[in-house]
């Protein structure tokens, strides 16, 4: 499990120390995240450039009582990816632009897998897609995935439960 | 939905015994993907095996991470992400560094980044909304002293008729009417018909006039520029022990010299401290503001009080009747000229004598209002301050004494809660305007992205 970053309880200061140590934990999986979320290698590492750095800009205004530091930048990088996203106005296929990004895949097995849960997570809707793509990559808790999204917690498992069922149909389906 | 409703579609949303399970076994998969992640292996075979090699393959299909990237993003995280000279924040311009760590600008894509655009229109949103926040606090600040009750130096202002601002536009607070307007003058003797035709005029205020505005009247308005307005004011002097007789002397004397008049006067000297003068002048309205300046320099000012009474409507009401008067004064006279018998000669003679007395009523009665809006009666009364000690509240008392100091800094006090009032007044709108703007811009904003989610389906 991803290990919690601890900023400092008392008055934030400049030390960037633990931000450091979040940004070592946390790129591979905001970047692939939001390269999951947009499909596009060079928009994600963007976005995900941004959202260290808004990160860093509001470290100081970061409180550890309202949530973990790992949640509290993904719902930042989840929130620069919708931006944008809707400035893109992409309404097409969010998975049409991979191809040139793919990761490379040796493995036959492993390739068919991949493509299966991509046409899987096709099927899904954006909403489930994308608490998919958060709980996967992000790891967060339920509290902490509430907390992003702005629901309840009951909520956001109950959404979390269905969205699973229903990737796992589509891939059932797929396959 | 009925209460009922309610709690059932809570119970749904509520996750049942079977998802929290299922949840429970997708943190655990999730933990377990990390370490065959780290590891490089696949998932071993077991009830949750599908469920881990789901996650796995979920977490790896994504566009993999370039360690320059990595490499780049990682210096700027080591730096603090230093700002770009003639360039905004980051933050706010979206992209800064994607030429350096091969964005897509570097991928030749020129276009404005993410965020970009929607900075851009935050700070005119910001700008704008501020702008509004600030126009209505100062439309609710404007509004607070039109509908708060005046005060003055005195600290007990009188009331005031509406049109008491016409004081301080007419410079002299003396009768004015409209120009062009029928304006009798009430010196005009009533003669002959072509001395009544020919009496109408306009009395107007000395240009020369300089006014200051009461302390205690609105502010003038172009509207109100015709009124007849009568002013009194009185003014409590505290002079020092033995100065009252010479303060009175000053007092008639700067009063001759702006030309008003002592109507009355009255001084009592007393050598055990007592000694007190009472004055009741009579200046020029136009002059009403320098004459009270100058007594208030002569002492210490205990109190001033100003009042105004806005006449104009009796003055009009006056004047019309005097006017209507000469009409008929005028009518007799032609009939006087046609008439053919001495019966007919004695009536309208009787009838004229009628009409000149009304006549001469009206212009006294005309006179009277001009002359109570030229002129401004002024009491003043002198008054000897009170020894050291004694409890008295003047010039002589001023060493320090507890209770005086307690007091003055009662007032402090008091002027500074009146003054937070006021700020808060002013603030209070304004923190609201903002924060429901706050408040509507992130709905917005959540919205747009929910929909941005939507679209990219």
């Amino acid at each position: 499990m991803i290990s919690a970053i601890s900023p400092p309880r008392a008055p934030v200061t400049a030390d960037a120390g633990w931000f450091e140590e979040l940004y070592r934990s946390s790129l591979a999986d905001v970047h692939a995240y939001v390269g999951s979320l947009l499909r596009d290698a060079a928009a994600a590492e963007d976005i995900t450039a941004v959202a260290f750095e808004r990160a860093y800009r509001r470290r100081v205004i970061f409180n550890p009582a309202r949530g973990s530091a790992r949640a509290w930048l993904f719902g930042i990088a989840r929130n620069a990816a919708l931006d944008e996203l809707r400035r893109r106005r992409r309404s097409a296929s969010l998975l049409g632009e991979i191809a040139a990004d793919e990761p490379a895949v040796d493995d036959e097995e492993q390739r068919m897998r991949h493509d299966t849960v991509r046409a899987g997570l096709e099927r899904l809707e954006p909403a489930q897609r994308e608490l998919i793509l958060l709980k996967f990559h992000a790891q967060l808790s339920n509290a902490e995935l509430a907390k992003v999204l702005g629901c309840s917690v009951s909520n956001a498992g109950t959404r979390l439960c269905r969205a699973l069922e229903r990737l796992r149909e589509a891939c059932d389906v797929t396959a | 939905m009925s209460p009922r409703d309610r709690r059932a579609a809570r119970r749904a949303a509520r996750p049942s015994d079977a998802q929290t399970r299922e949840l429970d076994a997708l943190d655990a998969a999730l933990a377990r993907g990390n370490a065959a992640l780290a590891r490089g292996e696949a998932p071993q075979a077991g009830a949750d095996a599908e469920l881990a090699r789901l996650v796995l393959a979920v977490r790896e299909d994504h566009p993999p991470l370039r360690p320059a990237f990595a490499d780049e993003l990682g210096i700027r995280v080591a730096a603090g992400f230093p700002r770009r000279s003639g360039r905004r924040a980051p933050d706010a311009s979206g992209l800064s560094g994607r030429a350096g760590h091969g964005g897509r600008l570097a991928r030749g894509r020129t276009t404005s980044g993410p965020g970009q655009g929607w900075g851009a229109r935050r700070q005119w949103l910001v700008g704008l909304g501020a702008a509004a926040s600030l126009a209505v606090g100062v439309v609710v600040v404007a509004g607070v002293p039109s509908s708060a009750p005046s005060s003055g130096s005195s600290g007990h202002a009188r009331s005031s008729p509406p049109a008491v601002g016409s004081a301080a536009n007419t410079p002299s607070g003396a009768l004015s009417s409209s120009p062009g307007g029928p304006a009798a003058s009430p010196e005009a003797p009533a003669g002959g018909p072509a001395s009544a035709s020919s009496s109408t005029g306009q009395v107007t205020a000395p240009a020369t006039a300089q006014s200051i505005a009461p302390p205690l009247a609105p502010a003038p308005t172009g509207a109100a520029a015709a009124r007849a307005v009568e002013s009194d004011a009185s003014l409590s002097l505290l002079a020092p022990r033995g100065q009252v007789q010479h303060v009175a002397d000053e007092t008639i004397a700067a009063t001759d010299r702006l030309g008003g008049v002592v109507e009355s006067s009255h001084v009592s000297v007393d050598d055990a401290g007592g000694s007190q003068a009472t004055l009741a002048l009579e200046v020029p309205s136009s002059a009403l503001d320098r004459t009270l300046a100058a007594i208030s320099s002569l002492a210490h000012v205990s109190s001033r009080s100003q009042d105004t009474q806005d006449i104009t409507d009796p003055t009009g009401a006056a004047r019309q009747r005097l006017a209507e008067s000469r009409d008929e004064r005028v009518a007799l006279l032609r009939q006087l000229g046609r008439a053919t018998t001495p019966n007919q000669v004695a009536a309208i003679h009787g009838q004229l004598g009628l009409v000149d007395g009304r006549i001469a009523k009206d212009q006294a009665s005309l006179k009277a209002l001009v002359g109570r809006a030229q002129s401004a009666s002024v009491n003043v009364t002198i008054a000897e301050t009170a020894r050291p000690g004694t409890g008295g509240s003047g010039q002589a008392g001023s060493s320090w004494r507890p209770g005086r100091a307690v007091d003055d800094a009662l007032g402090v006090l008091e002027a500074c809660f009146a003054v937070l009032v006021v700020a808060l007044a002013g603030l209070v709108p304004i923190a609201g305007v903002a924060g429901f703007g706050w408040w509507a811009a992130r709905l917005v904003r959540r919205r747009r992205r929910q929909g941005a989610l939507a679209n990219a389906a």
